[in-house]
């Protein structure tokens, strides 16, 4: 027998009976010492673990009060932005709509007297749906739909969560950090001006860069 | 004008005002987890989120000792029935947190063999957005759960009659 094999004293308890298919034990157990078999001494030294614990840096979020400081790569749910007017950058393209994996994006089209002509009618995300995959930011030729940093939206009613026009514009000014890195990332526009980051960077947060512990406490 | 003008060092409180304040401080949930939201779930309890700051940190394999179902997953059709036949085993009153947008609506999941969510085959009380919820999400989820179960009435189902004082 070339391998070397534990014997059913040392709870090894098999033989290679099946040549190489048989798995053989790697590691022993250890033989356990005196205090350690008598159980108070390392219960003792848990509790003494714990008790230190207390005083030593606090990990815990508290959630409520602390929340997530999130940076502008976050993926929260999807919005509109709208334009000075107030009115959706959208133009109603439907390429949200399409590439949207669950198919939360619903858009009826419609038409305005300017030169754009077209805008939605009627925009609807079911936050149900929506995996905040951020698909529809990347596809969206306007920047119309980006991500924000609400995500700690719950509700005891389904029809709540299906978000309409209204519910969904937000202001530029307001994302205005998403929609800088959306640029950034996606390198659209202005592509000479940009000083594009290195692609392993993209998705890191410049905020972040070069500090160790991102977020105290979390 | 009531008791407490009478005696002020007492103390009193409508039956249904103590027995909701103890049953939304001691969630006891049954862990449902059926996929990847289930890892979320576990991070809620442990020590940077920290889900028995909200005492709900007691997690129950066992559905007899749990009364807050939190379903973390995809629910497909053929895990359904034993998760309405966990939900059924659950005593009275008792509560499900819809994690995540799979048990929520199905969510990714539009075919054949997902549940398009979780009410189809139990009450849902609280539904969280999510792919997968954040903890903190989890943990708005519970105080929204704990804020339903304060309008709740004894039975822990029905919402609760205003009581109309007459002078
Ligand atoms: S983030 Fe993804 S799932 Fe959500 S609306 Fe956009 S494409 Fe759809
Ligand atoms: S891709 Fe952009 S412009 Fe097109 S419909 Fe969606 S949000 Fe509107
Ligand atoms: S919601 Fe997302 S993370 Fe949660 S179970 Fe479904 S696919 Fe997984």
């Amino acid at each position: 027998m070339s391998r070397s094999v534990i014997p059913p004293s040392e709870g090894g308890g098999f033989l290679p009976k099946y040549g190489a298919a048989v798995a053989t034990p790697m590691v022993k157990r250890r033989q356990l010492n005196r205090n350690e078999r008598w159980f108070f001494v390392p219960f003792a030294k848990a509790l003494l673990y714990t008790f230190t614990r207390m005083f030593k840096r606090k990990i815990t979020r508290q959630y409520p009060e602390q929340k997530l400081e999130a940076g502008a790569s976050f993926h929260g749910l999807p919005v509109l932005v709208e334009k000075d007017d107030g009115s959706p950058r959208c133009v109603a393209c439907g390429l949200c709509e399409f590439v949207c994996p669950p198919r939360a994006i619903d858009i009826v089209p419609g038409e305005i007297d300017n030169e754009i002509e077209r805008a939605p009618k009627e925009f609807v995300i079911d936050m149900l749906r929506c995996i905040e995959c951020s698909y529809c930011e990347e596809v969206c030729p306007e920047e119309a739909i980006v991500m924000s940093k609400d995500y700690e939206l719950v509700g005891r009613k389904r029809e709540d969560f299906v978000w309409d026009l209204p519910k969904l514009l937000r202001t530029q000014e307001s994302l205005r950090d998403r929609l800088e890195f959306v640029r950034k990332t996606y390198r659209r526009w202005d592509e000479n001006a940009e000083i594009a980051p290195p692609p392993s960077g993209v998705f890191r947060d410049p905020a972040w860069a070069g500090r160790e512990r991102p977020n105290e406490g979390h | 004008m009531g008791l407490e003008d009478k005696f002020p060092e007492i103390l009193t409180s409508r039956l249904t005002d103590l027995v909701a304040w103890g049953r939304k401080n001691s969630l006891w949930p049954m862990p449902l987890g059926l996929s990847c939201c289930a890892i979320e779930m576990m991070a809620t309890v442990g020590p940077k989120f920290d889900l028995s700051r909200f005492g709900a940190e007691v997690f129950r394999f066992s559905p007899r000792q749990a009364d807050v179902m939190i379903v973390a997953g995809t629910l497909t059709w053929k895990m359904a029935s034993v998760a309405r036949r966990i939900y059924d085993q659950m005593p009275d009153p008792k509560w499900v947190i819809a994690m995540g947008v799979c048990a929520s609506s199905g969510g990714l999941y539009r075919n054949y063999s997902v549940v398009p969510g979780v009410d189809r085959i139990m009450p849902v009380d609280v539904y969280t957005v999510g792919c997968p919820p954040r903890p903190d999400t989890l943990i708005r989820a519970v105080m929204e759960l704990q804020s339903k179960i304060e309008e709740m009435g004894l039975d822990g189902r029905s919402p609760r009659e205003p009581i109309v004082l007459q002078n």
